[in-house]
């Protein structure tokens, strides 16, 4: 480890004009911690926005504006989920369904009543 | 068989509300019997057809299948008891009130059946209604998506505008219907039960029109978003 190098004591065959000031900490385990860190970051949102997307919550439908920029957007939970020509495909046949049935029942409800006004 | 086919004129006349009160014959009262029976087991038939067709009714809300089912329920008590009231009385005169009773104090083909049809058409009518409104919605997002995508949605809002207004239509043409209708008693007066259903009839079949176009709408819309 970086680290562990930097914090053993000093080699005494190295002059001390060639040793690392005391005083000034170490940069490179500074520069790699923000890097790892970062990467961790971007490696956890990612994750998040997928389990959001996987639950039907689109952070940038709607208003555009992301969960994270603004107070704009709809609250997870209660925003609708995009919509597919597909789910439209299937509501409308739904309705079709539903109104081949209510023909069948208007047909029966319309016909004369049998033995005149019983 | 003059006298048999006279007596079975006399009480079809009687029950179908004529006011000439037909003469029995004396020796009638078998084929009275007979006749009045054989109408009251097909009211029977009819409420057992009514019976299943609440059975297999899906959209039939649970509180409007539990009134229809009770109805029929207490509708084929009263007949069974009347027909066997019919099967020990000892006047025609007694019969041809049985007969009255059969008709006026049940009404099954004049407003039982149409009870159950027509509650059945008027939920059918509230879920499309209810199918359409999600159909709105989905497509008023759509057409908003695509217009922030910069994409040409021809009259779609037009359309849209249709839609909601034939889907407010609907509905206020069938709000508190089923109740209206069946709270509809049956009695003497069939043309007072003919007038109470008119105005419940046409509501649904204007309603079917209002869903038809709103139907043709959202057809129209989705087509522009998937050219």
């Amino acid at each position: 480890m970086q680290v562990t190098r930097y914090s053993a004591r000093p080699d005494p065959a190295t002059p001390p004009s060639a040793r690392p000031d005391p005083a000034t900490p170490p940069k490179r385990p500074a520069v790699t911690a923000i890097a790892v860190a970062a990467l961790a970051a971007v490696l956890l949102t990612g994750c998040r926005d997928g389990g959001r997307r996987t639950a039907g919550i689109d952070r940038d439908a709607g208003t555009g504006t992301s969960s994270t920029t603004g107070s704009t957007a709809p609250t997870a939970g209660t925003q609708n989920p995009p919509t597919t020509p597909a789910q439209v495909d299937s509501d409308i046949n739904t309705v079709d369904g539903l109104l081949g049935q209510l023909e069948g029942q208007l047909n029966k409800a319309d016909q004369a009543p049998a033995d005149g006004d019983g | 068989m003059m006298r048999r086919m006279l007596v079975i004129a006399a009480l079809a006349v009687g029950l179908t509300g004529a006011a000439a009160a037909p003469a029995y014959a004396a020796d009638g009262l078998t084929e009275a019997k007979r006749v009045v029976t054989a109408q009251i087991d097909g009211r029977l038939a009819a409420l057992r057809v009514m019976s299943a067709a609440l059975s297999e009714a899906q959209r039939l809300t649970p509180a409007h299948k539990s009134t229809l089912t009770d109805l029929i329920a207490s509708d084929r008590t009263g007949l069974n008891a009347l027909k066997t009231k019919v099967a020990g009385e000892t006047t025609v005169a007694a019969v041809r009130a049985d007969a009255a009773s059969m008709v006026n104090d049940y009404r099954i083909y004049l407003l039982v059946v149409p009870k159950v049809h027509l509650t059945h058409a008027l939920d059918l009518e509230s879920a499309a209604i209810g199918a359409l409104r999600k159909v709105y919605d989905r497509l008023v997002a759509a057409v908003a998506a695509a217009k922030q995508a910069g994409k040409d949605v021809g009259d779609a809002d037009a359309k849209l505008a249709d839609l909601g207004t034939q889907l407010a239509a609907a509905e206020a043409a069938i709000t508190g219907k089923v109740d209206t209708l069946l709270a509809i008693k049956p009695g003497p007066d069939a043309d007072a039960i003919r007038g109470a259903l008119k105005p419940i009839r046409d509501a649904v079949h204007s309603t079917r029109g209002d869903l038809r176009q709103a139907v043709a709408d959202a057809k129209a819309v989705r087509d522009i978003l998937k050219r």
